[in-house]
């Protein structure tokens, strides 16, 4: 996830605490919606909070703790939750960067011509999409049978999965053309 | 019935003569644990469903050997097949095979009055096998009534009745649409870790395929990739 992105998606869960959220729960959230598709550490979260607070989107105050360290409650502002509106409506730009892609360039710098090392690429690479996509399988299964699906959740896998799938059939029409050159 | 592992050994299988001679599989070996859910996969005309009708006795191979656990399936008599199909091989196609105007539980009961099995344990298994699918609501419908989701959930219970050692499924979603394709293939991976039976499944369909233990694609009649898909970290 970009800078930006991660701002605003940060930004999106303190907005869904009307009570304010601390940093370590604000980390557990990251973790229990998106789980793979979004690592954030802490010290990333907290800059990100920082920059929030001084932009005047988010305000903390010191939560008090008998015998622990006072925590800091992050809540959203009226400014933050017009931003938030404002990028959440607005339509993504960013479309197909193909050279941003690691295995792109790499393609594009091997050469389809070379078959003795394209085709060993092509075939690891497809092992780690099956096993990517084996594991947003056994996610979206573990959230059906627990009851814990939400409709959200599986708007992100049925997303993760049709990437996964068109990566997939990415690296099936390259080893077609592979196969023909040959 | 306790569950099989299944066993190709260096297969060779060609179909018809001279120019028009075609070769299905070129030394394909392949062991799949008993109770090991494994998709094959790969483009058509790579040998994916000679694979299974080798190993449910439909056909017979050139060379090599195809055995289920211990019994060597490639040197039976056709009786002995028969007898092997009918206790011990659960297929399912792609096109369901119910006859039309029997309900769901005749369809399902089928193979087990075909095996002489008395009227009470015929009752209880087809009562257990539609339950395994979610289908005992529809249990007195006509084949001819049920939707294709619905048609395949009782070709399923019908390969389930005899209690196989193996479950054979060749493109069991491909008549199917995503959703009910979706719920066909959680259905046949629930039933594979309820009952453990070894599970071998032919899909075109990578995320179907992801539902599995493993993945073996194939091309040109051998295994060019074999995917363990078995992960305790996710």
């Amino acid at each position: 996830m970009s800078a930006g992105n991660l701002r605003y998606a940060v930004l999106g869960l303190v907005s869904t605490k009307a009570d304010g959220v601390h940093g370590y729960k604000l980390k557990g959230e990251c973790e229990s919606i998106a789980d793979e598709f979004w690592s954030l550490n802490y010290g990333r979260l907290y800059r990100i909070l920082d920059i929030l607070e001084r932009a005047g989107e988010l305000t903390v105050a010191d939560e008090i703790q008998h015998g622990r360290p006072n925590r800091k409650v992050y809540r959203i502002t009226e400014k933050g939750r017009q931003n938030l509106d404002d990028w959440l409506l607005q339509p993504v730009e960013d479309g197909a960067t193909p050279l941003r892609d690691e295995l792109v360039l790499k393609l594009l710098f091997l050469g389809t011509g070379d078959i003795d090392r394209v085709y060993p690429l092509i075939v690891q690479q497809r092992r780690i999409y099956l096993t990517r996509l084996a594991h947003i399988t056994r996610r979206r299964r573990r959230l059906e049978k627990s009851g814990a699906d939400s409709n959200a959740t599986a708007i992100i896998m049925d997303g993760a999965e049709m990437r996964v799938r068109a990566d997939l059939g990415w690296l099936d029409m390259i080893e077609r053309r592979l196969i023909r050159q040959s | 019935m306790r569950s099989r592992s299944i066993h190709l050994s260096d297969v060779h299988k060609s179909f018809g003569e001279g120019t028009t001679r075609v070769h299905a599989l070129r030394g394909m070996s392949l062991e799949v644990p008993a109770g090991q859910m494994c998709a094959i996969m790969g483009p058509s005309g790579s040998g994916k469903s000679t694979v299974l009708h080798l190993a449910a006795g439909l056909l017979s191979p050139d060379a090599g050997t195809v055995r289920l656990g211990d019994r060597l399936v490639s040197t039976m008599s056709s009786d002995e097949l028969s007898v092997l199909r009918r206790r011990e091989i659960g297929i399912v196609f792609q096109f369901f095979n119910l006859l039309p105007y029997l309900t769901a539980e005749e369809n399902v009961a089928l193979p087990l009055r075909l095996d002489g099995v008395g009227a009470a344990e015929e009752r209880d298994r087809v009562q257990r096998s539609l339950e395994l699918v979610q289908m005992t609501h529809r249990r007195a419908h006509q084949a001819t009534d049920l939707s294709g989701g619905e048609m395949q959930r009782v070709a399923i219970a019908r390969a389930l009745a005899i209690s196989p050692s193996v479950i054979l499924a060749d493109e069991p979603t491909g008549n199917l649409d995503s959703v009910n394709g979706r719920q066909i293939i959680e259905l046949l991976r629930d039933i594979n870790e309820q009952v453990h039976v070894t599970t071998l499944v032919v899909t075109h369909d990578p995320v179907w395929g992801s539902f599995c233990d493993r993945i073996v694609r194939m091309s040109d009649g051998q295994v060019t990739e074999d995917i363990s898909l078995n992960s305790n970290a996710a």
